[in-house]
């Protein structure tokens, strides 16, 4: 079974505002649905770039990007790319 | 081709003396084409030996650095010297060390000696014995035959100067293994074998391990003043540091190439210069947890690339580093660690800066100031210079 591919943004306004706490995200996941998880980081998503419609840091969730993401906003839209490809 | 000339020494007092009567002083000149250094070792230990041996090293270096002739000089020297109130006589040996021309391919060194052990040359991989002229000072009122040195020499890449004082070569003095000492011999064998196994050892790991055997030799209670210097003349280690983006992306292409065509160690210290590399030269890249401590953002790996690190917080955290001496054997496991280990082990930094500003770091809800990266680089070359004697150039894109 595919992965769903949590991207974090490492960049230096995005670590800054906390995308740092967020790449040991794996381990507040709830226990059913960590398998299904990998964390990557990367190195900057350009995002900052286009300022005025983001907002750090920075994650994207199979693709989907998030503006100011938390462990909620992560865990939910994690929670959605699961059900949306009948994973669970 | 001009060659980086490294000179390093390291020392243990005799045991229970909390000053040395070994002094070693290194000058450079001004415009660095210029390097003297001066090892002398006054009578005795402890305040007494430290006065005889600050004198001598301070005058030999001075007139070194002058025209008058050494024997001359050599003579004033004595005659200025305090003498002892047990022993009637004033005394202390020095090695002095000029080296010239440095930015042409050979390096013209004088080195004149009294009474020191005689300095040894290490020249590709073996010792050479180049020719001393013997001069003899004839002080009235000398307590014994007081003869000059005096060697002329052209030194080149890969060549070692190491020169120390009589707690080098009487190390051990007494024991049952060594009734007589190290003696010179052995010294040379343990410096060739040094030399042998790691035939890039630095004039300081050099200079270190020497005096640390012979410490050991007293068993770890030196019973002299114990120094050694090393001079290590090389090609000098080069390194890169490109950070931030060019001002407009016409200029891409020409960072990337200063980058790419950079003989040396190179680095990376940004995300988006990083990826301005990864997209024109097609590597990939890879942000690696290796070295992540929760405090700097994590590091990256790029072919062809020695480091690829975040910006301004990793360059802030090495400014303040390089600021308080931070030295090799103390470095952080973190980006910065890896980049300070980088920047402490070349010789000649280039800093290639972009002066395009990222309108992220302006917004006024990041808690706390980010800084401008120009005076970053500032201070980081500041640092590099002063504290380190690194050479640094600086180049705004």
């Amino acid at each position: 079974m595919e992965k769903i591919i949590v991207e974090i943004c490492t960049g230096t306004a995005c670590f800054v505002m906390g995308s740092g706490k967020l790449l040991s995200i794996e381990e507040s996941l709830p226990a059913n649905i960590r398998d299904y998880v990998e964390v990557q980081p990367v190195l900057c998503c350009g995002l900052c770039r286009d300022w005025t419609n983001s907002k750090p840091p920075v994650v994207s969730v199979a693709g989907k990007m998030i503006a100011g993401a938390d462990e909620e906003k992560i865990i939910k839209a994690v929670m959605a790319a699961l059900e949306g490809g009948n994973l669970c | 081709m001009s060659y980086f000339i490294e000179v390093d020494y390291s020392q243990y007092f005799k045991d229970g003396q909390s000053i040395g009567g070994d002094v070693f002083l290194l000058s450079r000149g001004e415009e660095r084409d210029r390097i003297i250094c001066t090892l002398s070792d006054g009578l005795g230990s402890g305040v007494k030996a430290n006065v005889l041996a600050n004198l001598t090293a301070h005058m030999a270096q001075k007139y070194a650095a002058s025209s008058i002739d050494m024997v001359k000089s050599a003579e004033i020297i004595m005659n200025t010297l305090p003498v002892c109130r047990e022993r009637k006589i004033s005394y202390s040996t020095f090695t002095i060390l000029r080296m010239e021309n440095l930015k042409e391919d050979k390096v013209r060194t004088s080195i004149v000696e009294y009474d020191n052990p005689g300095f040894l040359l290490l020249r590709g991989g073996a010792y050479v014995h180049p020719e001393k002229q013997r001069q003899e000072l004839k002080r009235p009122g000398a307590f014994k035959d007081e003869n000059l040195f005096h060697t002329e020499l052209e030194l080149e890449a890969g060549d070692r100067i190491v020169f120390f004082t009589d707690g080098i070569t009487q190390a051990g003095l007494g024991t049952k293994p060594l009734p007589l000492g190290w003696r010179e011999g052995n010294v040379k064998e343990y410096i060739l074998d040094l030399v042998e196994n790691r035939p890039d050892i630095s004039a300081y790991e050099l200079a270190s391990a020497v005096t640390a055997k012979a410490r050991a030799l007293d068993i770890y209670k030196a019973k002299d003043d114990i120094t050694c210097a090393s001079v290590y003349i090389r090609k000098p280690r080069r390194l890169i540091v490109s950070t931030g983006p060019p001002i407009d992306e016409s200029r891409d292409e020409r960072l990337v190439a200063a980058i790419r065509d950079f003989d040396g160690r190179k680095v990376i210290a940004g995300g988006t210069t990083a990826q301005i590399y990864s997209r024109i030269e097609g590597k990939k890249l890879q942000v690696s947890l290796s070295d992540f401590d929760g405090d700097l953002p994590p590091c990256a790996a790029m072919a062809g690339i020695d480091l690829v690190s975040e910006g301004m917080l990793t360059l802030n955290r090495i400014a303040e580093h390089l600021e308080t001496r931070i030295s090799l054997h103390e470095l952080p496991h973190n980006s910065a660690g890896r980049f300070l280990k980088l920047l402490l082990e070349s010789d000649r930094v280039r800093f290639l800066v972009g002066t395009k500003i990222n309108d992220a770091h302006q917004d006024p809800s990041i808690p706390f100031e980010i800084g401008i990266r120009r005076s970053i680089i500032g201070r980081i070359i500041k640092a590099l210079e002063e504290n380190y004697l690194k050479e640094t150039e600086l180049e705004f894109i």
